[in-house]
């Protein structure tokens, strides 16, 4: 039950025209778990989550958040029922007041927790009388975040939630994401600000024009990854290292970078039986990030 | 508060300023015309324009026929605008979708407003006309007041749900304005075609009794009884449109 | 550049309503013997293209899309969040102000030429004639008349918030403004009646029968010179408040 997907997409696809906003993407998110969708601009990670949450309709595969069809509307009704969503730019209606906005709101969720709302706005010292629209951009996101906790959702989606705030804010909304997935809702956040994604995530799943790259756990990640840099001398051509456990390797000049997220010894091994000489690093998840989607020199 | 609730409250407080200002406009335009009678009757209706009751052919040629209608048709059709294409524009179209409540709902609840604020606009000259006369001790038939809000009514629901529909289709406030506009004018014109001709569409004629077998030209009065399957098909007409703008927004993507 | 920004702000709405205008015109030209059919009495064919396009329909028209070009500028970019934007280039605000100014009065005047072109090249389709000149007369003044009614949208769209509230404003002050204008003691000077002026009623010795040579009356300058007067003055108003206006 733990670790029942609460996201599952299979070869998930969307076309604008010619253009593959995303590409066949397959991907599972588990339960009460935090889940960072990392990739760079124009990734395809808000065209997945708009998916989700029926604002896009896909072009081809299937995907299901809570068992729910993402598909048909009515489930897709019943899908934002039970789930919160944060958006990019915390676009909220700037013409009602912050308590008007949270009662418009409530009326939506029959399961709204007032304890949580009252906690929260006294936390986060949101004025009620105060417009929408004259909130700075750090209490806008803090209102989003009410607006979304305040019922316990089993599933908040967060697309750049900390676009534009300061570090007092960033690391409140961090401990947040936490405090949620701790009373058991399952947090799938996309971002490019990988910093914050390896303090939170568990699990990151990585997207690169449109598809799916990478898809572990931060732990495996800072436990079997590593960076092989192996060097040749001479004439001795550069190999294509087509073996277990590479991710990615990148060729400059006498020297290939092995991303590696398994088997590293027998990497190693074949590196110097081509008598390169081989160094090991270990890798945090922006030198993974920058491997994967970065376009070679 | 309940979802239809918090539905309308929204439409309302997006639409609620253009329709106190229609509003105030509209009851601007009555009571002005009741109580500066005597200098704007000269202009207004010269002699010999209406026979019948002076004051009838002049609130006849001022309000249900004259500049209050005109200004009524814009409103009706400003009122319309907005929606979701605006939110795109105002970035609130994300937390819109992410509401638990479908597209239909969404869109029927701001058309369900729209219509009540038309309606409230239909009747405004009907009150304020009722109160002015009185205090003027002047009067008009309090009868022709209501089967003339009935015809602005059903006039009004076409020219709002035409709005409404061109809203839905142009990202563009703007351009959404811009078609209301020439369809207004436009459509009188383009009913002058045969076969179109041969029934009687014009709705700006409908809505004042020119050229309508249920209007007396030459008293200025509504006569017989309202054009009762007329205006079920203008009624129907604009349901037809708003059911049209519904499954746009249904089926369209919000990138 | 600027003048390009303006241009994509407003030129899906001035392309719908040169195309509209353009169609109405057309209209007004190919159903003239059915229109002309069912009048009280005969008129000229000069009459009935006084009456149906510089005095009602195709009138009533113009003035609204003039009145939905004025709309826009930095406070609807400001709801729109692109206001930052704007407002941090390197170029003063009076300067957007006149440059959007200038743009929307060029739109307004080639919508006001476009029946001067249409309607003479058409007539010999229905075979009738309309010589350009009285055409062109009237675009002069729909011009002329029509930057007053730009600027005065464009002024609204300055002052008051909401994308919709600046067309209403328009509409109900220039519904006032020709109520006003007929009441003394303003009808002793039809100069400063706008709407009648683009009926051409200072170039038309007698409404009962316009013909095309009663057309060719000089054109009412003074009038004119003051409407572009009054245009510039609201301009000149809203660069003013836009240049001492806060943008939080």
């Amino acid at each position: 039950m733990a670790h029942e997907p609460v996201i599952e997409t299979h070869r998930l696809t969307k076309h604008y025209g010619k253009r593959e906003a995303v590409r066949e993407l397959s991907l599972m998110v588990e339960r009460q778990r935090i889940t960072g969708f990392l990739g760079r601009n124009g990734a395809g990670k808000s065209t997945t989550l708009k998916m989700l949450l029926g604002m896009i309709r896909p072009t081809a595969g299937t995907g299901r958040v809570m068992g729910y069809d993402i598909a048909d509307p009515a489930q897709s009704v019943a899908i934002r029922r039970r789930i919160a969503y944060v958006g990019e730019d915390k676009g909220l209606y700037g013409y009602m007041t912050v308590g008007e906005l949270i009662c418009f709101t409530r009326s939506f969720y029959p399961d709204w927790r007032p304890d949580i709302e009252a906690r929260l706005l006294k936390e986060y010292q949101l004025p009620p009388g105060r417009k929408v629209r004259a909130l700075s951009k750090g209490m806008r996101t803090k209102l989003a975040l009410l607006l979304a906790l305040a019922r316990r959702p089993e599933l908040i989606m967060l697309d750049e939630p900390s676009e534009g705030l300061d570090p007092v804010s960033i690391d409140e909304l961090l401990q947040t994401l936490r405090e949620a997935r701790d009373a058991g809702t399952s947090v799938f956040f996309s971002s490019h600000q990988l910093s914050e994604v390896e303090q939170v995530a568990e699990r990151v799943l990585m997207i690169d024009r449109g598809q799916l790259v990478m898809n572990v756990l931060l732990n495996d990640l800072h436990k079997h990854y590593r960076h092989i840099t192996v060097e040749f001398a001479g004439h001795t051509p550069v190999p294509a290292f087509n073996l277990a456990g590479v991710a990615r390797t990148r060729v400059m000049g006498r020297q290939a970078r092995v991303l590696a997220s398994s088997h590293v010894e027998d990497i190693v091994a074949y590196a110097h039986s081509l008598g390169a000489a081989v160094q090991v690093t270990p890798v945090n998840l922006r030198d993974v990030f920058l491997d994967l989607v970065k376009e070679a020199p | 508060m309940n979802t239809t609730a918090a539905l309308l409250f929204k439409a309302w407080r997006e639409s609620r300023g253009r329709f106190l200002i229609s509003a105030a406009l509209l009851a601007a335009i009555c009571v002005f015309g009741v109580f500066c009678r005597g200098t704007l009757m000269k202009v207004i209706v010269p002699e010999g324009r209406f026979g019948g009751d002076p004051y009838v052919g002049y609130i006849y040629a001022l309000v249900y026929a004259g500049t209050a209608r005109g200004l009524f048709t814009i409103m009706v059709m400003v009122l319309a605008l907005g929606g979701l294409q605006r939110e795109r524009l105002h970035q609130t179209l994300g937390f819109t979708l992410a509401l638990p409540v479908s597209r239909t709902r969404l869109v029927s609840m701001q058309a369900l407003l729209g219509l009540g604020q038309v309606a409230a606009l239909s009747m405004l000259p009907l009150v304020l006309l009722t109160i002015c006369s009185s205090l003027a001790q002047v009067s008009y038939p309090l009868a022709q007041m209501a089967c003339f809000g009935l015809l602005w009514f059903t006039g009004g629901a076409v020219f709002f749900a035409v709005a409404l529909l061109a809203a839905t289709l142009f990202r563009n406030e703007y351009t959404a304005l811009t078609v209301a506009f020439a369809f207004t004018i436009f459509y009188p014109m383009a009913v002058l075609f045969s076969p179109l001709s041969r029934y009687p569409l014009n709705i700006h004629h409908i809505m004042s009794g020119v050229r309508m077998p249920y209007f007396n030209v030459h008293t200025a009065l509504l006569v017989g009884a309202p054009p009762w399957a007329l205006l079920a098909c203008m009624l129907m007409m604009a349901g037809v449109l708003i059911g049209v703008a519904i499954q746009i927004t249904r089926r369209r993507d919000y990138a | 550049m600027l003048w390009y920004k303006m241009w994509r702000e407003s030129g899906v709405r001035f392309t719908i309503s040169a195309a509209a205008l353009l169609w109405m015109c057309a209209m007004v030209v190919l159903l003239q013997r059915r229109v002309r059919a069912h009048a009280d009495e005969p008129i000229s064919y000069a009459h009935y293209i006084w009456s149906a396009v510089y005095k009602a329909n195709v009138l009533d028209l113009f003035v609204l899309l003039v009145i939905v070009l004025g709309l826009g500028g930095l406070l609807q970019e400001r709801a729109q969040g692109t206001a930052g934007f704007t407002l941090s280039l390197p170029v003063s605000r009076w300067r957007l102000t006149a440059v959007r100014a200038a743009m929307g009065c060029l739109q307004v005047a080639i919508l006001a030429l476009l029946p001067a072109l249409l309607i003479p090249l058409l007539s010999p389709v229905v075979g009738e004639t309309y010589s350009f000149a009285p055409a062109f007369q009237f675009s002069v003044l729909w011009a002329d008349a029509g930057m007053v009614i730009f600027a005065m949208a464009l002024f609204f769209s300055v002052v008051l918030p909401g994308a919709y509230s600046a067309a209403i404003a328009s509409v109900a002050a220039l519904l006032a403004y020709s109520i006003l204008a007929d009441l003394p003691p303003l009808a002793r000077y039809p100069a400063l009646d706008l709407i009648e002026t683009m009926h051409g009623a200072q170039l038309l010795a007698s409404r009962r029968e316009v013909s095309l040579a009663a057309l060719l009356a000089p054109l009412p300058w003074l009038a004119l010179g003051l409407y572009a007067l009054v245009a510039l003055c609201l301009v000149g108003a809203a660069g003013a408040i836009m240049a001492g206006k806060d943008f939080p």
